[in-house]
């Protein structure tokens, strides 16, 4: 088992680190599903492993200069404030309604993300700097609504927060993952206090996974540099096209 | 731009915590359970690490006079605090 944890860590860290995304939406159901972990502490773990994965690929992004930091710091505040309101208003809203919502958008966006990967289009600009104050405005508030829906599915916002960067601020797709691995670590660091002040995480598994995950994002974060976009945008779209698929099948009716 | 300090930082506060908490774990299973805590100081390291990354990164622009990311950078601290604090707080 100790193996395989390491093995599967190792292979998430580096899927996560090319997409951008914490590895919440692979790790839970990897720990669930495939060892057989208690639902709850699978959830805490993971969340101590985003961490441990978005330190690991932002550390090399951050030292190339990959991570836009006006970006990141622009949409972390409303993202955070979703968050938490959306861990407030989860029992209010009609869930299985907001998961067909989400589930097609995403399904939608992983389509539109492989297209354009085939059609090779490139970005509008290079950073935040040269984008309007009315998208920058717009990417606010949809980061709010990442943070909201996040706070309510208790999904990575990374799957969200790519698309947002590519999509309404133009931002080439590298550089959108490297910011979006950036504010996942944030987002993640401030849950995961919560859950190791209640005792829900389990340090060993964290430690197993950590020596997967660690070379597994540094490898994925210095292989971005070399992969071309169209690579990263087709990893990212699978990603997005499983979390889609996950959202849809997981509804109650 | 480059930040080298806070990548620095994220590298090996990530792999120290991650130290402690393995030799935590190795000290509770050899000596003694009070070494849990130890275990717990290193997952807390690793947790605080990218707030930490993120307080350099206002520093860097403070020094540089680049008072807008800075006050974004102190923002996005104390909302992520108050939101910790608030989801203690809900229980």
């Amino acid at each position: 088992m100790p193996i395989l944890l390491v093995l599967g860590a190792f292979g998430i860290g580096f899927v996560s680190a090319v997409a951008g995304i914490g590895g919440g939406s692979l790790l839970v159901p990897f720990l669930i599903l495939a060892l057989g972990y208690n639902v709850k502490v699978a959830i805490a773990t993971s969340l101590m492993c985003i961490v441990v994965t978005s330190s690991s690929a932002s550390s090399e992004y951050l030292r190339r200069g990959l991570v836009d930091v006006n970006t990141a710091l622009l949409l972390e505040p409303l993202t955070a404030l979703g968050a938490i309101t959306g861990a407030y208003v989860t029992l209010s809203l009609p869930v299985n309604v907001l998961k067909v919502a989400l589930g097609a958008l995403f399904l939608y966006i992983s389509v539109e993300t492989m297209w354009k990967a085939f059609r090779e289009e490139k970005a509008r600009v290079t950073s935040s700097k040269n984008v309007g104050t009315f998208r920058k405005v717009v990417s606010s508030i949809l980061s709010f609504i990442a943070g909201l829906t996040s706070g309510i599915f208790g999904i990575g916002g990374g799957v969200i927060k790519v698309p947002i960067m590519t999509y309404i601020m133009g931002l080439p797709i590298k550089t959108a993952v490297a910011t979006s691995s950036f504010m996942v670590g944030l987002t993640a660091a401030s849950g995961e206090i919560v859950y190791l002040i209640k005792g829900l995480t389990d340090p060993m598994t964290v430690i197993l996974l950590s020596i997967g995950i660690m070379p597994g994002a540094t490898i994925g974060a210095k292989a971005l540099r070399r992969i071309k976009p169209r690579y990263v945008r087709i990893v990212f779209g699978a990603v997005l096209l499983y979390a889609s698929l996950r959202l849809l099948t997981s509804i109650h009716l | 731009m480059r930040y080298e300090t806070p990548s620095l930082i994220l590298r090996y506060g990530t792999i120290a915590g991650l130290m402690m908490a393995a030799l935590g774990e190795v000290l509770v299973s050899m000596i003694s359970p009070a070494f849990k805590s130890l275990t717990y100081c290193g997952l807390g390291m690793i947790v605080t690490t990218p707030m930490a990354s993120l307080v350099m990164i206002a520093a860097v622009h403070a020094i540089r006079h680049d008072l807008k990311v800075f006050t974004l950078a102190i923002l996005a601290l104390v909302i992520m605090i108050t939101a910790t604090i608030a989801m203690l707080a809900r229980g």
